[in-house]
């Protein structure tokens, strides 16, 4: 059991440095990667219709839009249909930034720190 | 319900192009202006252009409750995406649901032909056979409110019982169980492989792809009215070139 522990951890770890190094490197981490290419295909939809796509909870994703906000990668607007609610949508700036990460994540994830640590995974 | 030329609704247009979109109109109304003879619709020579360069970039498809041989006398569009009678004709053709339609429109039209005698001669008042459903048009009857009670009661009479979808001065009789504009463009979307889509209509057979409960449309009507459910607007239909320039821009174009 504890070895199994001891992976998880070392995984966890190895995940949390993979998404620093491609947040520096490209721009974006992991997570907002998934979150801006699922957007993509949903423009205008909920922020709970998208943490429900990603299967993230909602308290999780605000922190995340926060972060895309702030790189200009989304625009947050009122829901024309119910000003109570936000849509999102993706920016031209963001899809570069999509485009920036595609063009590079290959190179980051074959780096020789991340191999090593994902070995076995 | 937000003016689509504001802030908000111009950053959703541009976002749509950043993925495989359709983009879906209504012709009467929404590409052409509504006359008092609809056969004598057109849409402007500046939005058929525009249209046709909308069509190079991106997948664009009608989507009308006119048939397809009368689309295609009014509109030219490369990749031939006209869909018509409201889904019947179109992409997804059900040569079933076809032939079903065809018969009660022949059945519609002899049983309406028996009883017109009750319009009392309002010359303003007259079908339009679509081959797979009618229109019952009543916007050059001098008193339309008598008109459109009479056609009720003539629809109500009617076997097998239509669905009735009403637009602006018109009442469109489709056979019951049939698809709807919603479902075209569903289809539509699924046949050739789009994430989403944008649809702009005008009319209440446009309701269809409105109250669709599916966050990949993106809709917009023709004139803002309170009870639509269409999530923007265009104040008028002169406002369509502008729409196309705008979505001509935002996927890449001049």
């Amino acid at each position: 059991m504890d070895s199994k522990i001891a992976k998880l951890v070392r995984m966890s770890l190895a995940f949390h440095s993979l998404n620093k190094g491609a947040e520096a490197r490209l721009g974006l981490s992991l997570v907002q990667y998934h979150l801006l290419a699922t957007l993509r295909d949903m423009p205008g939809c909920s922020p709970q219709n998208l943490a429900g796509t990603v299967g993230m909870h909602p308290s999780t994703l605000t922190q995340s839009l926060k972060r895309l906000q702030r790189k200009g990668a989304i625009f947050v607007a009122e829901d024309p249909k119910d000003s109570r609610k936000k849509i999102l949508t993706m920016t031209r700036v963001g899809c570069e930034l999509l485009g920036r990460f595609s063009g590079g994540v290959d190179e980051l994830l074959s780096s020789g720190d991340y191999r090593e640590r994902l070995k076995g995974w | 319900m937000k003016y689509l030329l504001s802030a908000t609704g111009l950053q959703i247009l541009e976002s749509l192009s950043f993925t495989r979109t359709l983009y879906a109109f209504d012709f009467d109304g929404t590409l052409a202006p509504i006359v008092s003879k609809p056969e004598l619709a057109q849409a402007s020579k500046e939005s058929t252009r525009l249209l046709n360069e909308l069509a190079r970039l991106a997948t664009v498809a009608i989507i009308s409750g006119r048939s397809v041989a009368d689309l295609r006398t009014r509109v030219s569009l490369p990749g031939n995406h006209l869909i018509g009678n409201h889904g019947l004709e179109g992409l997804g053709v059900r040569k079933e649901a076809v032939g079903k339609a065809e018969a009660s429109c022949r059945d519609w039209l002899g049983q309406l032909k028996n009883s017109w005698a009750a319009l009392d001669g309002d010359a303003g008042v007259f079908v339009e056979d679509k081959t797979y459903s009618l229109a019952l048009h009543y916007r050059r009857s001098r008193n339309k409110r008598r008109a459109k009670l009479e056609l009720f009661s003539l629809i109500e009479k009617l076997d097998p019982a239509p669905r009735l979808i009403l637009g602006k001065c018109v009442m469109n009789l489709l056979p019951a169980g049939g698809p709807h504009k919603g479902v075209a463009l569903l289809e539509t979307m699924m046949k050739l492989n789009l994430k989403c889509a944008f649809y702009i209509g005008d009319d209440d057979t446009d309701e269809d792809v409105f109250t669709l409960p599916d966050s990949r449309i993106i809709s917009a009507r023709v004139g803002q009215k309170k009870s639509s459910q269409a999530q923007f607007y265009l104040k008028r239909q002169s406002e369509m070139n502008r729409l196309l320039r705008i979505l001509i821009r935002a996927n890449g174009g001049k």
